[in-house]
Order: structure tokens, then sequence, then C-alpha cells
């Protein structure tokens, strides 16, 4: 039985949300052992007995000096594994930033190569997955060409990858127009043909409006379709190992992967 | 030839050859090129730039897997299966009858572009049959390159097959536009391109290897990185011989010599070796000459910076239509990466698409098996440090079959192990099977805070199953460690993860585990 006492906070699932409950768990008068940082999903936790529970107020000013710290204290490598990290799918990521951040102050620079320590391990996949599902979608995201010229990519990621991608398409396709929609988190990257990104988040509303209007399909899809079929060597089908590279999750918003056949 | 008889589901259609639709057209020619493996955008890290349309990432990028579960990157597609020439082994062969096709330069541009954007790709990779002669081929090949770069402004990745015999000033010319050039080496040895492939010489194949090869030296002079790097095996190469690997590993045991590779190099590289005797000197002078003469590198390269094919040079050969063993393989590889600084040799097994006599039958399908431990092999001699002498000898010319080739040479050097993880350099490191570059480059970072545990190892990507019989960690073992090289092998192979066709690739061999030397040896 658990006697000592436990001071929870509870934050938001967002950069400010998570870098001020951190601020706060730091500034409190507890003992670093018993503060915890939970992050909400959907539903709270059970509660806890002995447990006291603060709800953080997203600030910016607290985010803002924590990761001043980070990257003037420890890196700017620890910096982009913090930040990578609350964009992950983990969900004690608070938590395992937290340890990480209470490790790294005392141990500098290279607390970012200690995978000895186990929160520095829990940071490191955490921000490995976040990495490779960026990575996937920079291969797997589709763009619809709509009638105005507009590329529209829609998707689903388990991680909130959506910065990164803007970042890779706008340099990628400067003189484009185009949007990615997390459907997932009904956010939306917009980008206006050579100008700069930005991320918007869409009401039910706007996101239903979205989809009546969004059009699945230009000719270059079929050719897509031909070639994706032609390139395959039947004496070398192996759907289980087309599965590992390129898991079904991904698929549904594959133009390859649409029934549509020849017109 | 004017008409074409153009098989469609359900029938035979009659096509002016001029009235193919593009999406005909794209049927037939990414059909013809399917054959071709490099299919990688790697090696080229270009930002975009305003105005213009694309970005380059070095690491490349899948953009999707195909049924077979190979990697999609690039649109992989002749320009045209028209061809003059007749190799055994090619599906294009001047003797079949089958629908051909040709692309225009317009045509390809306007694909690639549309893909590009909507994202299906990172770029083209342009192939070719041969059209009425090598130059004419050549010609439509730089005009589709230079239109995709100066009128489309692309700054995609481009892969482009140079043509055997074609101008070497087209090749200069291909080479200022494309990020990565390639000529199929087809066949490993001399016999074999002469019987499978009679058009072609190893003359016109090193050829323009060379000239490609000095190409991107003398881009990398003026441009430096930008220019076009060394290849892997190149730095892994030079940061061996600085650890002193040579020394340490290559006392082939098995022969229970001590030779050391400088001696023992006319046997490594059987087959090149032969071609050496075209005056290399002589030939590398002319080519500067002519490179001269154009210097393209003032025209192309100055003014856009992107160098001379500086994703550099590949190469692929065909596993199995030829009767060389393993080792003449592996050692034909080492010496094309070696002489011509290939980025990449790749290797493809051999798919019958042809009746023929001259080629073999394949009851047992591509041999796929084979091509994966050349591709393993591969790996170990570009970013291990191994050498094709340690891995196979002319007394032990096949990989084995259950073990691939890391593990295969671990439980023959068993007296190098067990390894003490917080101690041993990066090189042994690589040598414990379950121990890629990656974990090794981790383990020798943790080191420097503190020891850690079998637990962390497993965490830094250390696959325990095979390394826990070559490894301590702080003086301990995982369970009983026994350095016994028959039983190591047995459990090798019993933890070995083969891909799944693979597998049934083995046991379709007729091989039963229990048949091996290791088992029985065990069991007796
Ligand atoms: S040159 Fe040989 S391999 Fe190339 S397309 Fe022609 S027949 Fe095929």
């Amino acid at each position: 039985m658990q006697m000592e006492n436990l001071y929870i906070y509870r934050c938001e699932d967002s950069v400010e949300g998570i870098l001020t409950g951190i601020y706060d768990a730091w500034a409190s008068i507890h003992r670093h052992e018993e503060n915890r940082i939970e992050v909400c999903g959907k539903e709270w936790e059970e509660t806890r007995l002995f447990a006291e529970y603060i709800t953080v107020i997203p600030d910016a000013e607290k985010s803002e000096k924590v990761q001043r710290s980070v990257r003037l204290r420890i890196s700017e490598e620890a910096y982009e594994m913090v930040m990578k990290a609350i964009l992950s799918q983990d969900t004690e990521k608070g938590e395992v930033i937290y340890r990480f951040l209470l490790y790294a102050f005392r141990e500098g620079a290279r607390a970012c190569r200690s995978y000895g320590n186990p929160w520095v391990m829990r940071l490191f996949e955490a921000v490995r997955n976040y990495d490779n599902e960026s990575h996937h979608l920079k291969g797997f995201l589709r763009f619809d060409a709509q009638e105005n010229g507009v590329l529209v990519a829609r998707y689903a990621p388990k991680n909130n990858v959506l910065g990164d991608l803007m970042e890779h398409f706008s340099d990628r396709l400067n003189s484009e127009s185009f949007l990615i929609f997390d459907e997932k988190r009904r956010i939306m990257g917009v980008h206006q043909k050579d100008s700069a990104w930005f991320i918007y988040r869409l009401s039910p509303e706007e996101a239903k409006d979205f989809s009546d209007t969004y059009v699945e399909e230009d000719s270059y899809g079929v050719l897509w379709r031909i070639f994706h079929r032609t390139i395959a060597i039947a004496d070398r089908e192996n759907p289980g190992l087309q599965r590992n590279n390129l898991p079904l999750r991904f698929r549904p918003y594959m133009t390859e992967f649409r029934e549509k056949t020849l017109a | 030839m004017l008409f074409q008889c153009l098989t469609v589901e359900g029938g035979c259609l009659v096509v002016l050859e001029e009235g193919l639709s593009i999406e005909q057209k794209l049927e037939i020619l990414s059909d013809a090129a399917k054959y071709d493996v490099a299919c990688t955008s790697s090696g080229m890290q270009r930002e975009g730039k305003a105005g213009e349309i694309g970005n380059s990432v070095a690491a490349g990028i899948c953009h999707s897997f195909s049924a077979d579960g190979r990697c999609i990157s690039l649109l992989k597609v002749l320009f045209t299966n028209e061809c003059i020439f007749d190799c055994k082994y090619c599906i294009n062969r001047s003797s079949n009858d089958v629908p051909r096709a040709s692309f225009t330069p317009r045509e390809l541009c306007e694909l690639t572009i549309g893909f590009y954007k909507r994202n299906y790709i990172e770029g083209l990779f342009l192939s070719s049959g041969i059209l009425h002669t090598p130059d004419y081929t050549m010609e439509l090949i730089c005009e589709t390159l230079r239109m995709l770069r100066e009128e489309y402004h692309f700054r995609g990745y481009i892969h482009c097959k140079a043509i055997p015999g074609a101008n070497p000033l087209l090749i200069e010319y291909a080479g200022w536009y494309a990020d990565r050039m390639s000529v199929n080496l087809e066949l490993p040895t001399n016999e074999g391109l002469r019987s499978l492939a009679p058009n072609k010489t190893r003359k016109n194949i090193l050829g323009p290897m060379r000239q490609i090869q000095d190409g991107i030296a003398e881009s990398r002079q003026y441009l430096g990185m930008k220019g076009g790097n060394h290849s892997a095996f190149y730095f892994t190469k030079k940061a061996a011989t600085k650890a002193g690997i040579e020394q340490r590993f290559y006392n082939d045991r098995i022969n229970g010599s001590n030779r050391k590779p400088e001696g023992d190099k006319k046997s490594e590289e059987p087959k090149l070796s032969e071609e050496k005797k075209i005056p290399e000197e002589k030939e590398k002078a002319s080519l500067q000459k002519t490179s001269n003469r154009l210097s393209l590198l003032e025209q192309v390269g100055r003014s856009t910076g992107r160098g001379f094919a500086a994703a550099g040079q590949s190469t692929q050969m065909i596993i199995g239509a030829t009767p060389e063993t393993d080792y003449q393989l592996v050692s034909v590889a080492e010496a094309l990466y070696r002489k011509f600084d290939l980025k990449r040799v790749f290797y493809s097994a051999f798919v019958k698409v042809n009746e023929d006599s001259l080629l073999p039958d394949l009851p047992g399908g591509p041999p796929l098996l084979r091509e994966h431990r050349l591709y393993q092999a591969d790996w170990l001699m570009r970013y291990y440090g191994f050498a094709a002498g340690e891995l196979l000898t002319e007394a032990r010319p096949n990989f084995n079959a259950v073990l691939d080739p890391k593990c295969d040479w671990a439980v023959h050097h068993m007296e190098l192990f067990p390894v003490e993880v917080l101690k041993a350099d990066y090189f042994l490191l690589l040598r414990v099977p379950g121990i890629g570059p990656k974990s090794a480059k981790r383990i020798v970072e943790a080191r420097r805070s503190g020891s850690f545990s079998f637990d962390d190892l497993k965490r830094m990507g250390v696959v325990l199953k095979r390394a826990q019989y070559f490894i301590t960690c702080g003086g301990k073992t995982l369970g009983r460690l026994c350095l016994e090289e028959t039983y190591v092998t047995q459990s090798l192979i019993l933890n070995e993860k083969l891909p799944k066709n693979l597998q049934d690739a083995l046991y379709g061999r007729q091989m039963s585990l229990f048949e091996l030397p290791a088992f029985s040896a065990v069991a007796g």
C-alpha cells in the first residue's frame, strides 16, 4: 500500500500544456519524487486515493522559459527530442519528459546519449517512433489535385507529425498550393503558393464542409495504379513483405489502394 | 514497325503504334522495366528553390511497395522497349514478339511531374532498350533529362542508365542532368556475357563506368562534396584500414593459412583484372580529353551547382542465369567497389521470361534466397569492413543456405569471442552477430557515461538472441555461454529470421535442418 502523497499535474496535450505542467511541478514545494505529470487523453485515469490533482493552466510564458533553459542548459538536441516527444503518441510522455529533464539538467548535453538511463531510453523510443512515422508519411502521403489546382492530402497519423510534413512539403512543393488534413486531430496544414505555411484547427462543421467538397481523384490516379500494379514481379509476389513495409493502416488514404479500375 | 498487336484482357487489338494511349504506353514500358532492381533515391541532398519544383533527401524515401514487397521510390520505366539487341535473358530482346512502345520526351516529363506533385514518387529512373542505334536512344534520353531540368525546373531525383555503346559525349551530357548514373554489368563474367548478351562486351560496359567515375571525381574536385561523394565502401574501408582490422581479422582460419588480402589480390578479383589489360591509363587520358573538349562542367555544372551524377554510380548483375559461384560474385562486386568507387552493386535474381536453350531452368523459381545472402554479404562489405575473401573462399565458394554470412563467419572464428561490449572497439563490436553499425555506435557512445546491462543493450538495438553467444557485458554472460561451435551454430540456425517467402524457398529446396552437419554432430 502506498502511503506517500502524490501530486499529479494534469496537462492539456500540447506544447504549452505539458511544459507548463513541468514548470509548475518544478516550482512547487514538493519533492520531485512526489510529483507526476499526466497528459489528458480522452478520459482521466481512475482517481488515486493518496493523491492530489492539480489542473494545469497552459501558460505561454512558462512554456517559453522551459524551452529556453533546455536549449541553453542542456542542448539543442535535447530540445528537439523533447519537442518531438510532446508530439508523439506516447501516453506517458509528460512524465517521461519530466524525468528526462531532471536527469539531463544534472548531466548536461551527454544525457541524450545515456541509453543506460531508463528515462532517456523512453524518450528516445518516443522520438524514434515519431521520426519513423514522419519518415514513412513523407513517402506514403498522397495528394489529390483539386479542380482549382490545389493539392490536398488527408491522413490520420498516430503521432502528430503535421509540422514535420509541412516543413518537408513546403520546401519540395514551394510553388504549389497544398493542404494536409489530419482527420484524427482535425488540424490542417496550409501552404499557399510561394509563401509560409501555418497550421489551423478546424471546427467539426468546417471539417465536414471540407470532406464534402473534397474530390478524390484525377486522371493521374489511374496512371499511378497502372504503374503500381505493373511494376510488381509476379514470380516474386510476397504480400507479407509488402505488409511489413507498408502497414495496412496507411493504405486507406493511398491512391494505389483505391478500388477504382480503368475507366 | 507501324502496327502492333497489343493484348488487352480478353482479346487481341490492333493499334497504330502512334495511337497508343499514355495508359497503354505506361503499362508496356513499366512492365518492361520491372526487372531492374535499383529503385532507390538515396545519396542526394538538395533543398527546394523558389519557382522550381522538388528537392531531394539524402536518406531516400520509399513511396510505396508493390505486391512483391519491393520499394517503389522512382517512376521506373523504359524510354522505349524497342531493341536492336538480343540478350537472351531479356523480355525486350529483338527476337521476342511483344508489344512495343516508346515515350516522347514530353510525355515522360508530364508523367514525372504529375506523379511527383501528387507525392507518388521521388523522381525518375530512366532506362531503355535500344531504338535504331545506341546514340539515337541516348540522345532521346538526354533530351528528356534536359527538358525536365531546364523547362520543368525539376529538382527531384533522376537516375539514368547509360546505354552501352553510346557516344561518351552523350553520357557526359546525361551525367550533368542526372543524380545517379548506372551501367549494368549484367553478368559477372566475360563468358556469361558472350553467351547470353552477344551484342554487349565488357569493354563497352566498363568503358562508360570508368568515364562516369572520372566525371564524378572531376565534379568533386570542382564542387566539393556537392559534386559527388565517395561510396560507403570507400569510407568503411578507410576507417577499417585505419583501425587495422585487416591485420586483426584477415586470418583465413578455415584454410589454416594466414595470408593477408594484399597477397590474394589476383584470385580475389578473377574476372575484372582481365579488363585491366585494356590500357587503363590510355583510356583515361582519352576520356579526359573528350570531357575537356565538351566542358559541360562550365556550362551546366558550375551554373546549377548540381554536379555530375553526384549521387554516384551503381550497377546490377543477374544472379543464376550463368553458373558463377557466390565467391566469384562477391569478388567481382568487391572489385567494382574498389576500382570504380560504385555506390551500390545490385543483384537481381534471374527470372526466366524467355524460353531459350541457353538459359537454365529454375524449377524452384528465381533464386531469391541466394540473392538475399548476396545482399547480406554486400552490406557486410560496405558497412562492416568485411573483405570478400573473409566471407567465402575458393574452397568454400557458396554461402550457407541456413545461416547468414556474418553468423557463418563468426562461428568459424570462435577464438575471437566472447567480446566484452564495455571495452571492445567499434569494428570489433561490428563483428558480433546481432550488433550492427547503429547499435555499435550507440554502445560506444553510451559507454562514455557509464556502464550498462543486457537489458540496455537490447534497447540499444542489439539482437541478443544472436549476440548472446559472442559477448560479455561487464564480465557477465547472458545465460550459459558455450563457445562450442556446433552448439552455437545450431542455436543460431534456430534463431535465424528469414523472410517468410525465403523460408519457403529453403524448404522448397528439400533441405532439412536435421540433415545439416551441425545437427548430426549434435545428435550423435
Ligand atoms: S540491350 Fe539487351 S538487356 Fe537491354 S533491352 Fe535490349 S535486349 Fe534487353
